[in-house]
This record gives C-alpha cells, sequence and structure tokens, in this order.
C-alpha cells in the first residue's frame, strides 16, 4: 500500500462528527422564515417583457429592412431570394423622399443596421418607461 | 418505490414549496457538518456555519445550474462559508513549526502510526489535523474521506486541478512532519 492509501485508511478510522439531533428541524425553521420574507421561485432568463421587446424587435427590424429594400433595390448577384417586385410600397415611401435623397448614396447594409439600431432602442427606452409607471 | 432525486426536490422548491427542502437538509447534513468541523474545528461554529450553508443554498437555488452536481455546487457554499466564520473570527492558528522531513522520515513516521493501535493512532491523527490551516484540513477531509475527485475538489476550493493536486501533496507531506514531531515529542517525554 502506498502513503495516499495509508493515509486514506487513516482517515476513515477517525471518529465521525454528528450534528445535533435537531440540526434539520433548526434548519427548517429557518427556510420557513426565510419563505415568508423572500420566496424563492423560478425566474426564467427571458422575462415576458424582454420576449416583447425581442418581438416587437424583430419586426421593427423586418419592417425597415422591408421598406429600405425600396430605396436600395438589390442587384441579382447580391444572393437575395425574397422578390419584392410585385409588391408595391409606394405609398409607405411617400413621406420619406427626402430621406431618400440623403441616402441614396450610401449602402443598404449600414442604413439598414444604423436605423433598426435606433429604433430597437427607441422600443428599449419606452419599455423601460413603462415598466416604471 | 423509485427514490426521488436531488433534482426533483429542487425543482419543489422552487415551484414554491420550501418544504421540499426537508430531504435534501437531512441528506446533506452530515456532510456540511464534518466539513464545517474540519474548517472550523468547533462544534458550535460547526453547526452554525452548515446551518448557514443551507439558508444560502436555499436563497441561491434558483442559480443553481442543474448540469453540475448539486453535491459539489453545495460543498462550496460549505467551505465558503465555513473559511469566511473562521477568517471573521481570526481563529486561523497555524504550527509554524517546520521540520521538512526525508522521504524516509515520512515512511517512519507512517509506519509508527500504522503500529499504534487503532483508538491511539486517531489521538495523535486528531491532534496532527488540528495543527493544519483551515483550507488543508478540508482538502484532506474532501479528498481522503469523502473520495471526491481532484476536478471536483478544485470547483469546491476555487482552485485548478494541478494546484490542488500540489496543496494535496504539500498537506499531506504537512500531515506527516506534524505526526513526526508529535511523535518525537511524546517519545522523548517517555523517555
Amino acid at each position: 500500500m502506498t502513503t495516499k492509501d495509508n493515509l486514506r485508511t487513516f482517515l476513515k478510522e477517525l471518529p465521525i462528527e454528528a450534528p445535533s439531533q435537531d440540526f434539520t428541524r433548526l434548519v427548517m425553521e429557518r427556510i420557513r422564515l426565510e419563505a415568508v420574507k423572500s420566496p424563492v421561485v423560478y425566474t426564467p432568463l427571458i422575462s415576458t417583457r424582454g420576449w416583447l421587446k425581442i418581438i416587437s424587435g424583430s419586426i421593427i427590424i423586418l419592417v425597415v429592412m422591408l421598406l429600405l429594400y425600396e430605396f436600395f433595390p438589390v442587384k441579382e448577384s447580391s444572393g437575395v431570394v425574397l422578390s419584392l417586385s410585385s409588391a408595391d410600397f409606394s405609398f409607405l415611401l411617400k413621406p420619406f423622399e427626402v430621406l431618400s435623397k440623403f441616402l441614396s448614396g450610401l449602402s443598404f447594409t449600414y442604413v439598414a443596421v444604423a436605423v433598426s439600431v435606433c429604433l430597437l432602442l427607441v422600443v428599449d427606452q419606452l419599455y423601460g418607461r413603462l415598466a416604471k409607471i | 418505490m423509485v427514490a426521488k432525486t436531488d433534482a426533483y426536490f429542487i425543482a419543489e422548491v422552487l415551484r414554491g414549496n420550501p418544504e421540499a427542502f426537508a430531504p435534501i437538509v437531512e441528506k446533506y447534513r452530515h456532510l456540511a457538518f464534518s466539513l464545517s468541523m474540519k474548517i472550523t474545528r468547533n462544534r458550535e461554529d460547526a453547526e452554525e456555519a452548515a446551518q448557514d450553508a443551507f439558508i444560502r443554498a436555499y436563497r441561491s437555488l434558483d442559480s443553481f445550474k442543474g448540469g453540475a452536481a448539486f453535491k459539489t455546487w453545495f460543498f462550496r457554499i460549505v467551505y465558503t462559508t465555513a473559511i469566511s466564520k473562521v477568517r471573521s473570527a481570526k481563529k486561523i492558528t497555524v504550527s509554524l513549526e517546520e521540520y521538512k522531513l526525508s522521504d524516509g522520515e515520512i515512511l517512519d513516521a507512517e509506519n509508527a502510526i500504522g503500529q499504534m493501535g487503532a483508538e491511539e493512532r486517531s489521538l495523535q491523527l486528531h491532534k496532527a489535523m488540528e495543527m493544519l490551516a483551515p483550507d488543508e484540513s478540508a482538502i484532506l477531509n474532501l479528498y481522503y474521506f469523502e473520495d471526491l475527485p481532484v476536478e471536483e475538489i478544485a470547483i469546491i476550493m476555487d482552485l485548478t486541478a494541478s494546484n490542488v493536486k500540489v496543496k494535496l501533496f504539500r498537506t499531506r507531506k504537512k500531515l506527516y512532519e506534524q505526526l513526526h514531531g508529535i511523535l518525537n515529542t511524546s517519545e522523548s517525554l517517555v523517555y
């Protein structure tokens, strides 16, 4: 037997220390008090409000992408599968004519990301304020 | 009848039933007390530390990720609770005597201990363990008494596996050095 094995045998011979007889009762008394003060309840990683933010954010991004698609027609070689040529969004674009001229010099991706981030920040602020009410 | 697992009772507690924590307390009370006792070396403090550990575990039960074993997760709570209790009370008293034994002398100490009667051996081992630092007693308890693997001890003590191995080696050596010192002292008292 090695030194390690011997030591294991020796240490296992030591008398086992036992807690007091009413240990469980004492702990459970404290647990009951804790349960009244602050009950331990499972809280999901993403709250209902969080899911609402994610869903509304996704919808906003989708709408922004659809709108901007009309500003920046995508070349056939770009790999975009969704064809919107049959949809007419011109009624939505009328108020954005000035913006359209400004944006015409920029790339579709940059503008889509910038607009989406801005809108998400607005949604986040909105939900933040609603939570305080 | 199928025995209910820790996961079942934890889920019950998280559903809002605090009474489901009782079987967990019953199952782990000896382990918690034993580890606390090795660290605090005082029955009263060990009992208090073990109780506090259960309360802390209950409070943070919703943060317990089922991936790790509950035992390891709970042992970590017991270890940190007992260590902080000792530190706050500044009860850490460690023998500064270092004997620096050779491997041959360690073997001699081991043989001498092995030849003793079980009762005498327990007494001498107990004395030697009292001279170790709380974390050293804890590591011996977890490895030799609870038979936990090095990887789990590393999680409990917040060390790397290689650090645990080094610490185990040093603690084992230190324990035998203390035993050697105790045996020499008692021999010199006899003669």
